[in-house]
């Protein structure tokens, strides 16, 4: 009687951790073996709500207009593969409803005539996230354009690196910047 | 002995010394009875608060974890940050495994190791994802997080975890409304094999101990589940069908305080029978609005007959629901006939199912919203009556707060002059007066 319920709940634990390990190890894989792209970030409406203990960030390539595949559906998942603009941000190339070959394409969602792309926080400490979104909302704006985040794209995932501001990451901006 | 009697047990044994001294009791009788109390499991009440503060203790430990590492420690590097992350878990499953070799039969043990198991794999999930830049949704991390936890509730045999999981499958469908789900859209119909992968448990709780706290945690987790399965499921069935869907759960979860749930307690009915009232008498108000027939729905394709596979697997989610109102009414209605409980809530079930079938025939608002109203008062008027007869105050004033409720919400759709609404209003509160006098009078003289 006390057996089974050891073997099963060593079966669940080991599910337990595989599901966590499994998200580590998939990460991992991209942020070694993925190619590394820049994003610039979408101006930021000044009167957007602080959000807590993220940065939320929108991109211009969201806002880039595509020929969606035919039949698709609002929301439904696509394939998006990148090209470099003549600054070296991604841009969209082409949104596919399959798997392309090859490593540099991100799996997204459809939302019209754009696709939304599978990354739009990033998760800064509690003590910083203030003077982060702060920072970010001045550094992208319409006159400025200076941030951009870094990401490793493989096989469909995309690694959200670093978020860059006026060319330095973020950690190293705040404490360039940092009130004396 | 069931918990709820433990503080008149007291109150009776406190009492015993008074009784013997003024002569009421012999004292051979008053130790008669000390001895048949005393007899009955004397541990019970320490146990009960023992587990109450050991599921408790579990759930601050748990929850300050799950704040400490939310943290996000920016200055450890990843692999430091994936070692906090797993260790909770760990030591969660330690314990778990120390609890099913050691600890099995106490209930706190069981129920504190499987809330902070419960707990470790969701902050184990989150932290990871934070550590990674891991942008999933909210709906899926929630669909894994009881996927994972739900043999935990079945291992260690947990009133609190499972209540805990039918939260959870109620925060599922809370947040499921984008994305697919297993390439099915629409998706929400899915809350139900969750929360039927949680019905097991459930029923084992209920035989084990079916008037105990932890199952009271557990049946109103399920109940608040079930209700926004149903909302959700009434949003892809037919959607105008939501008024008897609706009606129909309210009535069984009536049914179920009064009949399954019958021996409570002496004195005091079931939380559900309360529930039950205050649900089944919301709705009544809000479809006795002329405007709450009102809709356009009648005529939509969904409405009519459902097209897919998913809608039309929603229609008969919502048809089982009136069935089985329909069907436990019948059944308590022979088993509870010659007891003194109120069966007239229940009969909103059928009732709107015939005002919806006017309503969906005529397009009129006029006619569905006129029986409601007519049920509302009989209702009330039964009610009344029943607590009058019964010298039972509360039931009586119920009675009278249904009547008054109508009265109060008829003045709002309609316009009568100020002198008509002021002289309704007297009688309403004469009406108050005279019926408590009359108890009151019944109650003195018997």
């Amino acid at each position: 009687m006390k057996h089974w319920r050891l073997i099963v709940f060593a079966l669940v634990a080991c599910a337990q951790i595989a599901v966590a390990a499994s998200l580590i190890w998939k990460r991992e894989q991209t942020l070694r073996q993925g190619s590394v792209w820049k994003f610039r970030t979408a101006p930021v409406d000044p009167v957007d709500a602080f959000r807590g203990r993220y940065v939320a960030l929108e991109f211009e390539a969201e806002a880039q207009q595509i020929s969606p595949p035919p039949n698709a559906h609002y929301g439904q998942t696509v394939f998006v593969s990148l090209r470099p603009d003549a600054e070296g941000f991604a841009t969209i190339d082409q949104v596919l409803p399959h798997r392309p070959d090859g490593h540099d394409f991100i799996e997204a969602r459809l939302h019209g005539n754009t696709v939304a792309l599978p990354f739009d926080k990033y998760w800064v400490t509690e003590r910083d996230a203030p003077a982060a979104e702060a920072a970010y909302a001045a550094q992208s704006t319409r006159e400025k354009r200076n941030a951009f985040v870094t990401v490793r794209v493989f096989k469909g995932d995309a690694a959200l690196e670093q978020l860059y501001l006026d060319g330095l990451p973020l950690g190293e901006y705040l404490r360039a910047n940092a009130p004396k | 002995m069931r918990a709820a009697d433990r503080s008149g047990t007291r109150w009776l044994l406190a009492e015993l010394p008074e009784l013997v001294a003024s002569g009421v009791l012999t004292p051979e009788a008053a130790e008669g009875l000390k001895r048949h109390y005393a007899g009955q499991s004397p541990e019970e009440p320490r146990r009960i608060g023992f587990i109450l503060s050991a599921i408790l203790g579990s759930l601050l430990v748990g929850a300050g974890i799950i704040l400490l590492v939310a943290h996000n420690w920016d200055f450890l590097s990843r692999p430091v940050r994936c070692a906090i992350a797993f260790a909770p878990l760990v030591l969660s499953q330690a314990l778990a495994v120390f609890v099913l070799l050691r600890r099995g039969e106490s209930a706190s043990w069981r129920e504190s190791a499987a809330i902070l198991n419960v707990a470790a794999i969701g902050t184990a999930i989150a932290l990871v994802s934070q550590t990674y830049q891991i942008q999933g949704d909210f709906a899926r991390f929630i669909l894994v997080w009881m996927l994972l936890a739900i043999p935990v509730v079945y291992l260690l045999r947990t009133s609190a975890g499972l209540a805990c999981y039918f939260i959870g499958t109620m925060v599922w469908v809370l947040s499921s409304k984008a994305g697919d789900f297993f390439g099915l859209r629409p998706n929400d119909l899915w809350v139900w094999p969750l929360i039927f992968l949680g019905l097991p448990a459930f029923i084992d709780l209920l035989r084990r101990n079916r008037n105990g706290f932890g199952t009271l945690l557990a049946a109103s987790s399920l109940v608040l589940a079930a209700a926004f399965a149903l909302g959700a499921t009434d949003a892809l069935g037919a959607q105008s069908f939501w008024r008897c869907a609706f009606g129909a759960f309210w009535c069984v979860v009536y049914l179920a305080g009064i009949g399954y749930f019958k021996d409570w307690h002496p004195t005091r009915a079931h939380p559900f029978v309360a529930i039950g009232w205050i649900a089944i008498l919301s709705l009544t108000i809000f479809l006795s609005f002329k405007d709450s027939w009102r809709t356009n729905q009648w005529q939509t394709a969904v409405d009519a007959v459902p097209r897919h596979y998913p809608d039309a697997l929603a229609v008969g989610i919502q048809i089982a629901w009136v069935l089985a109102a329909l069907l436990l009414g019948v059944y308590t209605f022979w088993k509870e006939f010659r007891t003194r409980v109120n069966l007239a809530p229940a009969a909103l079930a059928p009732v709107v199912l015939v005002a919806w079938g006017i309503a969906k025939q005529t397009r009129n608002p006029l006619l569905p919203s006129l029986l409601i109203n007519l049920f509302g008062l009989a209702l009330g008027l039964y009610t009344l009556i029943r607590g009058v007869r019964a010298g039972r105050i509360y039931e009586a004033n119920l009675g009278m707060l249904i009547i008054a409720a109508l009265a109060v919400v008829r003045f709002f759709d309609s316009d009568f002059e100020f002198v008509v609404r002021g002289i309704a209003f007297i009688a309403i509160g004469l009406g108050f007066l005279v019926t408590n006098l009359i108890v009151f009078k019944r109650r003195t003289r018997a």
